[in-house]
């Protein structure tokens, strides 16, 4: 039997770095979050609720990072938002962006009042979402394979956000920059998750030229992500975005027409619905209906094309109809080992123009892994020692692993790896306070003054516990990495 | 670099938190302070006070003391971008950023006939030598030293090891040896740097798993100082862990 019918996974992969909260609403990376909020979050999910007000049948799959939910329900940051709002809508921007600014203004105090997650875990629970758990704060999960313990630590308090932020129960994994070595799906099944994303080149590596998917000897689900599709789209100078009617398009000679661009955008998601049937034409041989799994970083949609909401849309609304062989999808429901199911490992890889971990590893920043390996040993003899875990030393603890899980950003990794100097000054800021309050937890003579201080500015993970720290798996497995 | 006249004397000052400067560039700051060129009195023809010949003067102090400093082990830039599979030393060369702003002062020739080079240049090379503010590697507690390696997957079937053993002698340099855990011969031996910390190791084409070792040969014996470290192919899991329980946090 040959399938000419299938499925998109479509997923959007939304993070933010931490900033932390200390640093004024001025400072660049807080303004890029915001500017995020604006074009991306808000936008899309009032686009999505739309779509489900309209009884439109789609699916659709994203990963939000801890870090960025965090980010967004701290009400300091919300109150410095509000401001941002106030200030860009002061600035007198060009109209098509005034009445996106206008408009995420009414979203976020009238109609969402702040409360984004919720509104996405409710669309997860109404069927439309498939929210996906990633790791605690972003890290590079194979980079920290010499320390199990903080890797397991980062995939269990990752998946614990989720729970308290999402009320739910996540089946399926998100890894960073889908940075994979063979080791991760014991670890990840061992928090009940049931699969994950890896690079489709890191899966065609095997003898089977192109799979989209297989399953680990452990059992977990790998789907490979399809890079042509996402190239239509994403790391392209002639993908969508670049077309020269869109309002962020370097080559736009006319005036800026807002209406010819949202058409020319619905045109474009056409052509990718005809791209996607080609695709699903190609493994049409398998035993069941082919899913094409896809995978777009959040913030190109509104933030990098401010018609790419339209686009998505435009995409879900022509999946959805009775006609098209082709319906979006999530990953969700289990899925019995079908007959050609490969039982494979994929190949150590990453999303990166090589296809390894060299973006977040090489000569220029390869320092902090020892480095991290280290405190992370620190904190692991602190808290074996701090066997009460109260009061004080407790706290202290607690923030320091904190500080040690935001040292571990991979974002950080990768702006040291660039030589920026701020990037290398919060890696030793975060790290240097970590061993310093394992060492006053240590001692006994906790600073609860720069202890405060600290849990004001670098807050995140706040149902943080000494428990969720500790390794709960075999060391003689872990070490598989 | 700020230029101001008082009573038609130039009096060149910079300013900086001298509380943030690191020994080295503290000296510079006392040298460029302290060399007031009192010579520089005289209007030029077209009756302004010339900015550019102090300037210069200051300048090339300011080389001649890079010169002077050269005795301190440096290493450019280019030694951090060492291509992988070369073994890259930690600490021991120069990696944080006060170390790569020194080295660029410092690199260059050293004959004492080299040209001088001009006031642009010359102002280059003071950009440079801008102190960092805030923290550097050295913040850090020392880590302690372990008979443990520690290896990292990078993809394409390379690793990044690293170790903290004891500082090796210079007279028996330490060597890292793979083995094959299917034959338990030995099959690739590399000598490394002195002072080296870590290396990028690329696994043998179609191998699935090796053994590494660091030690040393003296007296044509072999003197292991490392617990050996199993490393698998990149799509290969292990199946033994060579991580202790107590490496876990």
């Amino acid at each position: 039997m040959r399938f000419d019918r299938g499925s998109i996974a479509l997923v959007l992969d939304a993070h933010t770095p931490f900033v932390s909260s200390a640093r004024s609403e001025a400072t660049a990376p807080l303004r890029d979050f915001f500017a995020e909020i604006t074009q991306t979050y808000l936008p899309l999910l009032s686009c999505l609720d739309e779509l489900a007000r309209q009884e439109v049948r789609y699916h659709l799959t994203i990963s939000f990072s801890p870090t960025l939910l965090q980010m967004i329900g701290e009400p300091g940051y919300q109150v410095a938002y509000d401001r941002y709002l106030d200030e860009q809508l002061a600035a007198d921007p060009p109209t098509a962006r005034r009445v996106r600014i206008e408009e995420a203004a009414r979203l976020w105090r009238e109609v969402y009042q702040g409360r984004l997650a919720g509104g996405f875990a409710s669309l997860q629970r109404s069927g439309h979402l498939e929210l996906l758990a990633t790791s605690a704060t972003r890290a590079c999960l194979p980079l920290l394979a010499a320390t199990p313990g903080a890797l397991e630590a980062q995939v269990r308090n990752g998946v614990i956000e989720y729970q308290r932020l999402f009320s739910a129960t996540p089946s399926g994994f998100w890894l960073p920059e889908t940075a994979y070595a063979p080791g991760l799906d014991d670890l990840l099944l061992a928090e009940g998750l049931q699969y994950t994303f890896v690079e489709q080149a890191t899966l065609s590596a095997a003898d089977d030229p192109s799979p989209l998917s297989v399953r680990c000897p452990s059992g977990l689900r790998v789907y490979g992500l399809n890079s042509t599709l996402a190239g239509r789209i994403a790391d392209n100078a002639s993908a969508y975005p670049a077309t020269p009617v869109f309002f962020n398009a370097a080559g736009r000679t006319t005036p800026y027409d807002g209406g010819r661009a949202r058409w020319v955008a619905s045109e474009q998601a056409r052509e990718f619905a005809e791209a996607l049937q080609a695709e699903v034409v190609k493994h049409g041989h398998l035993s069941r209906e082919p899913v094409i799994c896809c995978a777009l970083p959040a913030t190109i949609l509104g933030t990098t094309w401010l018609e790419g909401i339209d686009w998505l849309a435009a995409l879900l609304r022509a999946t959805a109809g009775p006609a098209s062989d082709i319906r979006s999808a999530t990953l969700s429901e289990p899925q019995p080992p079908g007959p050609e199911e490969k039982i494979a490992y994929p190949e150590t890889g990453a999303r990166s123009a090589t296809g390894t971990l060299s973006d977040w590893i090489h000569p220029g920043n390869d320092w902090i892994y020892p480095e991290l390996h280290h405190a992370a040993q620190h904190l692991a003899r602190g808290l074996a020692a701090d066997t009460h875990h109260r009061g004080l030393a407790r706290r202290a603890l607690m923030q320091a692993a904190r500080e040690l899980f935001l040292a571990q950003q991979l974002d950080l990794a990768a702006g040291i790896a660039d030589e920026a100097l701020p990037a290398s000054q919060r890696f030793l800021s975060h790290l240097t306070a970590c061993h310093r309050l394992v060492e006053q937890a240590e001692t006994g003579a906790v600073d609860s003054a720069e202890l405060a201080a600290l849990e004001s500015t670098d807050r995140l993970l706040p149902a943080l516990r000494p428990r969720d720290l500790q390794p709960r798996r075999d060391s003689t497995h872990t070490g598989a990495l | 670099m700020n230029m101001r006249s008082r009573s038609r004397t130039f009096y060149p000052t910079i300013s900086v938190d001298k509380s943030s400067l690191d020994p080295p560039a503290l000296v510079l700051y006392a040298v460029i302070v302290g060399s007031a060129p009192d010579k520089q009195e005289k209007p030029n023809e077209t009756g302004a006070w010339s900015l550019v010949e102090p300037f210069l003067l200051v300048s090339n102090q300011l080389i001649n003391l890079a010169e002077a400093l050269s005795d301190f082990t440096f290493a450019t830039l280019g030694s951090l971008r060492a291509s992988p599979l070369e073994p890259s030393n930690q600490r021991s060369a120069a990696s944080s950023e006060q170390e790569i702003a020194t080295a660029n002062l410092a690199a260059g020739p050293t004959d004492s006939t080299r040209h001088r080079p001009g006031p642009r240049a010359a102002r280059n090379r003071v950009r440079r030598m801008k102190p960092l503010p805030g923290l550097s590697r050295d913040a850090l507690p020392e880590m302690p030293t372990s008979r443990q390696l520690h290896h990292l997957p990078c993809g394409n079937n390379l690793f990044f090891l690293w170790h903290r053993l004891p500082e090796a002698s210079s007279t028996h340099p330490r060597q890292l040896r793979e083995f094959s855990t299917s034959t338990g011969a030995e099959t690739r031996r590399i000598e490394l740097p002195h002072g080296t910390t870590s290396v990028y190791l690329a696994m043998p084409p179609g191998a699935s798993k090796h053994w590494i070792e660091l030690g040393r040969e003296v007296d044509g014996s072999w003197i292991a100082d490392s617990e050996p470290c199993e490393i698998h192919a990149s799509n290969a899991p292990a199946t033994a862990g060579t991580e202790k329980a107590s490496e876990n946090s």
